[in-house]
């Protein structure tokens, strides 16, 4: 037994160092999560053989949920957009190569290899040959893979030969035990299958599972309710739902006064969010603008929890890291006309690395603003593109507009009709499948953050001519005593830039300035025209965590109250219903108890055989729990069945608790042996 | 109960570490029957045969069966006696309790059928005289598997006639230094065995062992195991139904020798090998492949579902 546990380990070994191997190189998911990953399903196979793969996919499901995609886990509606973004990812790749990879392609194509080559490996393994042939195949995948991408290291390779060959030469693989996986695997395959289809086809059907299954998300959601958390994040394929406030610190600025920080923009809408995929390309620093005035201030950023992005205001005209380097990127940039394209920054800080950026603060002078040409010629039309904007939105920014004359004017009468005409609020409802998410904001939702405001706007501006994209970083944070800005995820934030020709970026906020938001230097916001600041320097803000919370609509908090009702009611009947069935416990015949006895070991293999009889099953099974009192019992079923004698009053009650589901868990887990 | 357990225990000192053969012995004389020993020579079944007959105080024969012998020699002839001017019925050494049949398939059909006639009527008849055997009287008849050369292979309707088929096999190597052991000093365990059973106390046992219950889901489940023969692709002939009686009728004597007043599945899997395995015929190309009835019987075993219902 321990033979066979020493091997079991040395083959998942061996494995782990291919994936890992495979993974330094890809870089597909963290390999740290993955070698966590791995070892789990590991447990899967190992605790319940039977349901492992059903256990492997599960997990991976709710992976990809939790990191991608937002509302209940339950409503298929994640995995039509899912099958969407993988679809529509494959068709990049194809195109582009793995470098343009989704995050959301890579984390399912890394599961789906790793559950795939580890059924793979462990069916090979339990007939007791493929060693040679995994070696063979597993080094040359190491090694074009480490050839093709010219990184990564070498030693994985050798350390896979040697490992092999170890277990090559020291292992007589004799490993029995049927894999009894094929006919699950099957089973899965045809539910995944139907799933998903049924899930493709309920945006064409009209069929909308959202909303009520939205409204009862409690429910169906173990995993309590179906929201995010504010903070900054790095997909953006799916906007909207409901958020949580994460007061984690982020970052401390140390300035002369409070600043916008921008991390990334995007341009691209898909009508469900921004298309994350990075079109990245590896460009020389050229930052400062040489024509535009205004004021050059000098930043200290200091970075409270791990980032990979460096956060700058505006225009940088240089960033200076304490330790390491850092690198930049072009985004989405096809060739480099403007010198203000889209850049990201990008570099390895941990908390407490600090960087100092020196920065140009433009005035944004509206009133020559004003005067600049109108339609904007001199940008790249992809600020221009209107695909994925309805009609309707269209109809409106148009009919906003129709009274400006000057593109400056337009952009402020957009960005007012959204800060005046909805409210902030956290607690939004995630659009349903198939509807476009600004049309939902503007026609269906009374209520949106930044997100929903900003995304909205740039929707909007396009739609009127102006060129524009979405802009993600932090809002102000607030004022310490020391004089410096601390900024937590809760002031993660969105807004717009819109296009000038012969001037740049200017921002635009659309969103209503409550919670923590406020006129800001640099950012036109519609409420005070031009450069403002009525922030008093002097005086510390208060503890955001001391806001008053906005206050909910009645309807929320009494569909709370009736949620709590309704659950407090549904666990009492529950409890109700398990004391019943506890009691039908007691009182069922001997046969119906040996019946479910066996129900129960079937899952973890140690059932009696259809020709076996009781006594010959016990004697096969010896490594079952609390032999005595299963061997009593067995002798009083079989009194009752084959001699016709009267039922005992109370038999398998202290069965009941040994042979309980955990129980016979715990057993196989300390006993980790196959029930053969 | 006891005398019977005293039983066995005599013959368990006469045949080393074969307790499941003995056991297989006392439920055939539970149920009065017949049993054919299946072995090569030397392996004690002349020792069992006797041990059997002192343990039991009853009349003892043998009969060693040769090409040459006669009917008349199996079942006694009738001699005129000048004295009585009268035929007088001399008989045969099958008119005893316990008859051991050595090497039954050496002699003519004709002779072989007269002690078959015997075993399944439990009556002789000779010129015409109708003559009852003894009570108890059981027949354990041998067979020598190796030399076919010169034999006279049962029929099949004769084999059905025993109830039991038994193997002996060679003793482990241990129970073979026991058995050295034990007749070092000329002594024979055998001289030393006392009567235990009276045969009134044996036709009570038997008795008793009738009324051991058998559940109906039991009994389709003898029934679906011989009709398993029938039906077998592997067998040219199944088992008839004096097969799935045998079965009965042995499984509950097993039940009764091992305390119970019930059958269990279990008594009828030990049971349906050396009860079935010689009423079947293998296919010729199967024999051919080394398969044998006994082979065929535990797959059929090990392929019908046990009831617990």
């Amino acid at each position: 037994m321990h033979a066979d546990l020493i091997k079991k380990v040395l083959c998942g070994l061996w494995f782990i160092i291919l994936v890992a191997g495979l993974n330094s190189v890809l870089t597909f998911i963290n390999s740290g999560i993955l070698i966590l990953v791995f070892l789990f399903f590991l447990l899967a196979d190992l605790v319940l053989p039977k349901f492992g793969i059903f256990i492997k996919i599960a997990l991976s499901l709710l992976l990809v949920h939790r990191n991608y995609y937002i509302g209940s886990f339950f409503n298929p509606r994640w995995l039509a957009w899912l099958s969407q973004d993988i679809g529509k990812d494959l068709l990049v790749i194809s195109k582009q190569g793995l470098a343009v990879v989704e995050p959301v392609t890579a984390m399912v194509l890394t599961l789906a290899t790793v559950i795939l080559m580890q059924t793979l490996f462990s069916r090979l393994f339990f007939r007791g040959k493929g060693i040679t042939l995994f070696l063979c195949i597993g080094a040359a995948l190491l090694t074009a893979v480490h050839l093709w991408r010219g990184e990564g290291s070498p030693w994985y390779t050798v350390f896979f030969v040697m490992l092999g060959l170890i277990i090559k030469a020291t292992i007589p693989l004799e490993m029995k035990g049927s894999f009894p996986m094929s006919r699950w695997l099957r089973i899965l395959l045809v539910w995944v299958l139907v799933l998903t289809s049924i899930a493709g086809a309920l945006p064409d059907l009209g069929l909308d599972f959202g909303d009520w299954l939205g409204e009862a998300g409690w429910i169906y959601d173990p995993f309590g309710p179906p929201s995010g958390r504010t903070g900054y994040g790095t997909y953006d394929g799916v906007l909207g739902g409901p958020l949580e406030k994460d007061h984690t610190p982020a970052l401390r600025l140390i300035g002369p006064g409070p600043l916008y920080l921008k991390g990334e923009t995007r341009w691209q809408y898909t009508g469900r969010g921004w298309e994350t995929s990075s079109f990245v390309r590896e460009m020389n620093l050229q930052m400062k603008p040489e024509h535009l005035g205004g004021k050059e201030i000098e930043i200290t950023i200091e970075v409270l929890s791990a980032t990979e992005l460096i956060f700058t205001p505006r225009y940088p005209a240089s960033i200076e890291l304490d330790s390491g380097e850092f690198e930049v990127y072009l985004l989405a940039g096809s060739d480099s006309l403007y010198p203000y394209e889209e850049y990201k920054y990008c570099a390895h800080l941990k908390a407490g690395d600090r960087y100092r950026v020196n920065a140009l603060l433009p005035a944004d002078d509206p009133n020559f603003l004003r005067q600049l040409s109108n339609p904007a010629s001199d940008i790249d039309v992809r600020y221009l593109s209107l695909d994925n904007v309805t009609e309707r939105v269209q109809q409106l920014a148009l009919s906003l507009v129709k009274d400006e004359t000057n593109a400056y004017d337009k952009a402020v009468a957009l960005a007012s009709f959204l800060r005046y005409g909805w409210r902030y609020s956290l607690d939004t409802k995630a659009p349903p499948v198939g509807e476009d998410f600004v049309e939902n904001f503007l026609f269906e939702q009374t209520a949106g953050y930044c997100v929903h405001f900003s995304t909205a706007f740039v929707v909007m501006a396009r739609s009127v001519g102006l060129p524009a994209r979405w802009v993600k970083g932090y809002s102000y944070g607030t004022r310490e005593e020391d004089g410096s800005y601390l900024i937590r995820n809760s002031h993660a934030h969105s807004w717009a830039e819109v296009w000038f020709d012969s001037y740049g970026w200017v921002p635009f906020e659309p969103t209503p300035g409550g919670a923590h938001l406020r006129p800001e230097v640099g950012v036109t916001n519609p409420d005070g025209e031009g450069p403002s600041n009525p922030i008093d320097k002097e005086k510390p803000d208060p503890d955001p965590d001391y806001e008053p919370d906005k206050p909910k609509p009645a309807a929320g908090r009494l569909g709370n109250w009736w949620a709590y009702a309704a659950g407090g009611a549904g666990g009492m009947i529950l409890v109700a219903a398990v004391l019943f069935l506890r009691r039908g416990r007691t009182r069922a015949g001997i046969r119906k108890i040996y019946a479910r006895l066996q129900a129960r070991l079937r899952i973890f293999g140690w059932q009696r055989r259809q020709w076996e009889t009781p006594r010959e099953h016990l004697d096969r099974v010896d490594s079952l729990p609390d032999r005595p009192a299963l061997t009593g019992f067995v002798r009083q079923f079989e009194d009752s069945v084959y001699g016709g004698a009267e039922e005992p009053a109370k038999q398998g009650r202290r069965l009941g608790k040994r042979y309980s589901l955990p129980g016979l868990l715990i057993h196989r887990i300390s006993t980790r042996r196959k029930g053969h | 109960m006891e005398k019977l357990q005293g039983l066995m225990d005599n013959l368990n000192k006469v045949l080393f570490g074969k307790e499941s053969v003995v056991e297989m012995v006392a439920v055939a004389l539970i149920c009065q029957g017949h049993v054919l020993v299946e072995d090569v020579p030397g392996l004690g079944k002349t020792m069992l045969v006797k041990g059997l007959a002192r343990s039991l105080g009853c009349k003892f024969s043998r009969i060693q069966f040769t090409p040459d012998l006669l009917p008349s020699d199996v079942v006694g002839v009738q001699i005129y006696n000048q004295k009585t001017m009268e035929f007088q019925y001399r008989p045969g050494p099958v008119m005893a309790n316990i008859v051991l049949a050595d090497e039954i398939n050496r002699t003519s059909p004709k002779t072989q059928s007269s002690l078959l006639e015997a075993m399944e009527e439990r009556q002789l008849t000779v010129d015409g005289e109708t003559r009852p055997l003894p009570q108890p009287f059981m027949v354990l008849a041998t067979q020598n598997p190796i030399e076919y050369e010169g034999t006279f292979p049962l029929p099949e309707a004769q084999l059905d006639r025993f109830l039991l088929r038994l193997e002996i096999g060679y003793p482990s190597p241990a129970t073979e230094v026991e058995i050295i052991r034990a007749q070092e000093h000329g002594k024979h365990p055998l001289d030393s065995l006392e009567k235990v059973l009276e045969v009134d106390e044996l036709l009570k046992i038997q008795q008793e062992a009738a009324q051991v219950k058998l559940s109906d889901s039991l009994a389709a489940y003898i029934v679906e195991l011989c009709n398993r023969t029938r039906n077998h692709p592997s067998l040219y002939l199944g088992a008839s139904p004096r097969g799935s009686l045998g079965l009965v009728r042995t499984a509950k004597a097993l039940a009764w020798l091992r305390g119970r007043d019930y059958v269990l599945p279990d008594d009828i899997k030990t049971m349906a090998v050396p009860v079935l395995a010689h009423r079947v015929i293998l296919n010729p190309e199967e024999k051919l492949q080394g398969q044998t009835a006994q082979d065929v019987i535990r797959k059929i075993i090990n392929t019908v579902a046990v009831p617990t219902r």
